[in-house]
């Protein structure tokens, strides 16, 4: 009866969460802010940019190897277009995808628990599930903007429990299959390399434990064996695609992000507190300067954070510390611990104790460099051994404790107080200042342009006025990356000045965009007609509803891109082969004279 | 099941890509082929005076193209970005494909099926696009299934640009998609039989 009234709560949960989008955010606006942008038209976008089939992408400038971008398309990218298939909107597609989220952060954090605690109560283990979805590392800023991390944040405690089972239930088969699997919902996490190799470390540290706990150690190496070479060949697509880019090209990251100055200046910005809070700078001191103010990513964090924080972690700790007197709570305790430690010791970085231990490893371990400002990475880890040791703290006190009900009321109202710009919908901030809102109002345009060009254009489009920094304004009250493509759904030419962020992957091509739009602002349009050849132009999009002027903060100057005015004097002065065509909305199409335009074929060369 | 055995088969055509190299018996350093560059930019429009060319997009990997009327030499200029595993393929004669271009198979430039041109060949123009130097008297020496002669005197050929490395990719997202369909029978089948 008890069991039965236990699985009914855990039915509740699960569906006053699928429930908790609804209060986000209002119809007709879709997230999108700094580094991400809700894909609004996901079919195309995997149909193009993100297409998974082909190791070369021809869509982005003059095209180029298609590096891990072939990897979003799973489960990112397909959940959105299988919604769209069906024929949802974009408010529903949104509505779905976060609830989808919600529950699958929770289902997957029970599951590992019910994994590595059988016995369990119902009661503890949807505990354990929701202090990882309410935990604030997933309600920061970044984290609920970043596919990649969100997607992994769902995956790894099931990747991880599918894992141990693997290794410790006597159905091997079956469960070294669904582990196998598993690894595909981890496809789109590696579009971000450390984020993928998270789980694994995770892996890593159940080995070990294991090798020191259990007996049957040839048995665990042997298995382990087997299941890491299906995996590497399950994933090897990719990393495939991956190896030959970066033995194609220098590598676009460089010497800066590379060097151990970096790391110790980036590792260095978290306390060990931070970290031990499963928190980080990202919390405490990020943010974005704007017109002199400055504006915290999270800007909630401080309402909500601090008492809580300190009333679970003393909670915590004292309960841990009392079960550890039933010699059986012993044995559970060890795994959490090993996880807590681990990844503590690697998230902390350049900081004490043994930093040399982390300079070593960063600078010599395979792909150590990727982990630059580890705490942002690793912090899963943290949370999932601290969520264990919640589990088997509440157990305890359950079977304990004489007020157990109060306390349990406790702990579970500083879990939910902690996340409750996730209750709120505060994690997707509002306007601040001269900060634009990140819910965004998309003009009833942009959707006429994406039918227009998805039917039409086949040659390469340029795109003005050029970008002026990593993050642009729009006069819809956007603020962010760059998301063109998303519209017009067909190949680009697009080149930013100023600070180029990995924009461009590709230095030469970058130098002749750049003159392009040179030639442009000088009015030295011989050179922009043999370069609009040469690059196979057919189309120009003029987007005025693009901000073109851009004050750098930080570098303290002022950037132009090429105004209304600058394109209206070059197409008067080239009308010969420059035809105006449509305008949608804000955005102005022109078309270059049949004569004059060049198909990406052909048997002339041009000087 | 035909497709699957040509996935498998894909390494040995690698070799016989390298083996075909030496179709092209021309001893021609880079600096004479940049001489000649400069040349064929005012050649190409005085020596093949009636070319024509044809060109689909069959994939962002693959690009079928059809020359007609090829009188004299001339470079071929692909404007995707360089990469030096782009590769030009010449592929057996169709006379259909003057009027209508088909996608052909995936695996039609893997075998003896077509030759590959040399990469001594293959160089970059325009700062950033891939050129192929096209020589007809060297096109047409080995097999006449690979040109049709018109009346003229000209010749009409057939090539695919082809990105080498989607062969190994394509072979490993076959692996993993096997990899993964036995891992979900394993898990369907073991669902039926047997109940935890």
């Amino acid at each position: 009866m008890i069991k039965y009234k236990q699985n009914y709560n855990l039915l509740i949960v699960i569906f006053l969460l699928s429930l908790l989008p609804l209060f986000w955010f209002d119809s007709d606006v879709i997230i999108a802010g700094g580094d991400y942008f809700a894909p609004i038209y996901p079919s195309s976008i995997i149909n193009n940019y993100f297409n998974p089939l082909y190791i070369w992408n021809d869509t982005i400038n003059t095209g180029g190897l298609s590096e891990l971008k072939v990897t979003k398309f799973f489960p990112y990218l397909s959940f959105w277009a299988i919604l769209e298939k069906i024929g949802f909107d974009i408010d529903t597609m949104q509505y779905l995808w976060y609830s989808f989220l919600l529950i699958s952060i929770f289902s997957s954090m029970y599951y590992l628990t019910t994994v590595i605690f059988p016995k369990m109560s119902t009661n503890a283990k949807i505990i354990v599930g929701l202090f990882y979805l309410f935990h604030p590392y997933i309600s920061l800023w970044t984290s609920f903007f970043s596919d990649t991390r969100i997607v992994a944040y769902a995956v790894i405690p099931l990747f991880v429990g599918l894992f141990i089972q693997a290794i410790n239930n006597k159905n091997k088969l079956y469960y070294i299959s669904l582990f196998l699997l598993s690894n595909s919902l981890l496809f789109s996490v590696a579009s971000n390399p450390p984020t993928w190799v998270i789980p694994w470390l995770m892996i890593v540290v159940f080995i070990i434990y294991s090798l020191i706990i259990q007996k049957n150690k040839f048995e665990i190496i042997k298995y382990t064996f087997i299941i890491i070479t299906l995996a590497i060949l399950i994933n090897a697509w990719w990393i495939y695609s991956l190896f030959l880019s970066i033995a194609s090209s220098a590598n676009t990251l460089g010497s800066e992000v590379n060097s151990l100055s970096y790391f110790i200046s980036h590792s260095g910005e978290s306390s060990i507190l931070n970290i031990f809070a499963g928190l980080g700078k990202w919390s405490f001191s990020k943010g974005v300067m704007y017109l002199g103010d400055f504006f915290p990513y999270y800007p909630e964090y401080h309402t909500y954070e601090t008492i809580s924080f300190w009333i679970l972690l003393i909670l915590i700790l004292i309960t841990t510390i009392f079960s550890t007197f039933d010699r059986k709570n012993i044995k559970n305790l060890i795994l959490p611990l090993f996880f807590i430690l681990f990844f503590i010791f690697l998230a902390k970085g350049n900081q004490f104790p043994f930093p040399t231990i982390n300079q070593y490893l960063y600078q010599n371990f395979p792909f150590g460099w990727l982990f630059r400002e580890p705490i942002s990475y690793l912090l899963p880890g943290v949370i999932i051994g601290f969520g264990l040791l919640i589990g088997v703290s509440i157990d305890y006190i359950a079977k304990t404790f004489k007020y157990k009900n109060l306390l349990i009321s406790i702990i579970l109202f500083a879990i939910l107080v902690r996340g409750f710009g996730l209750i709120t919908g505060d994690i997707f901030p509002n306007a601040r200042g001269g900060i634009y809102s990140s819910k965004v109002n998309i003009p009833e345009f942009i959707t006429s342009i994406n039918k227009e060009f998805k039917d039409k254009i086949v040659s390469r489009v340029l795109i003005l006025p050029q970008l002026t920094s990593t993050y642009s304004y729009w006069k819809w009250e956007y603020m962010g990356v760059d998301r063109t493509y998303y519209f017009i759904n067909k190949p680009y030419i697009l080149s930013t000045k100023g600070d180029k962020k990995n924009y461009i992957d590709n230095n030469k091509v970058d130098t002749i965009i750049t003159s392009l739009y040179k030639s442009i602002e000088d009015k030295n349009y011989e050179q922009t007609k043999g370069l609009i050849q040469s690059l196979n132009i057919q189309t120009i999009v003029y987007r005025n509803d693009f901000q073109y002027t851009h004050d750098n903060q930080l570098r303290n100057k002022k950037l132009w891109a090429i105004s209304p005015k600058q394109f209206t004097e070059f197409v008067d002065n080239n009308s010969d082969w420059i035809k105006h065509d449509k305008d949608y909305g804000q955005w102005n199409i022109y078309v270059v004279n049949k004569y004059v335009f060049k198909e990406k074929i052909s048997i002339r060369g041009i000087k | 099941m035909h497709k699957i055995i040509v996935v498998f088969l894909f390494l040995i055509s690698t070799l016989s890509a390298v083996e075909n190299s030496a179709y092209f018996d021309i001893k021609q350093n880079k600096e004479n082929i940049k001489v000649l560059v400069e040349e064929l930019e005012t050649l190409n429009n005085k020596a093949n005076p009636n070319i024509k060319i044809i060109f689909k997009r069959i994939n962002p990997t693959k690009y079928r193209v059809v020359l007609l009327n090829v009188e004299d030499k001339f470079n071929l200029i692909f404007s995707e970005n360089f990469h030096k595993y782009w590769k030009a393929y010449l592929v057996k004669w169709n006379e259909q494909n003057s009027e209508k271009l088909d996608d052909g198979n995936f695996y039609e430039t893997w075998f003896d099926t077509a030759f590959e041109i040399p990469d001594k060949y293959h160089w970059q123009v325009n700062k950033f696009a891939n050129s192929w130097l096209i020589k007809p008297e060297l096109l047409i020496n080995k097999d006449d299934k690979f040109y049709k002669k018109n009346i003229d005197g000209s010749y009409n050929f057939e090539i695919i640009l082809e990105f080498y490395p989607q062969r190994i990719y394509m072979g490993l997202q076959f692996l993993a998609i096997l990899i993964l369909f036995i891992s979900l029978t394993i898990v369907v089948k073991n669902r039926f039989t047997k109940h935890d």
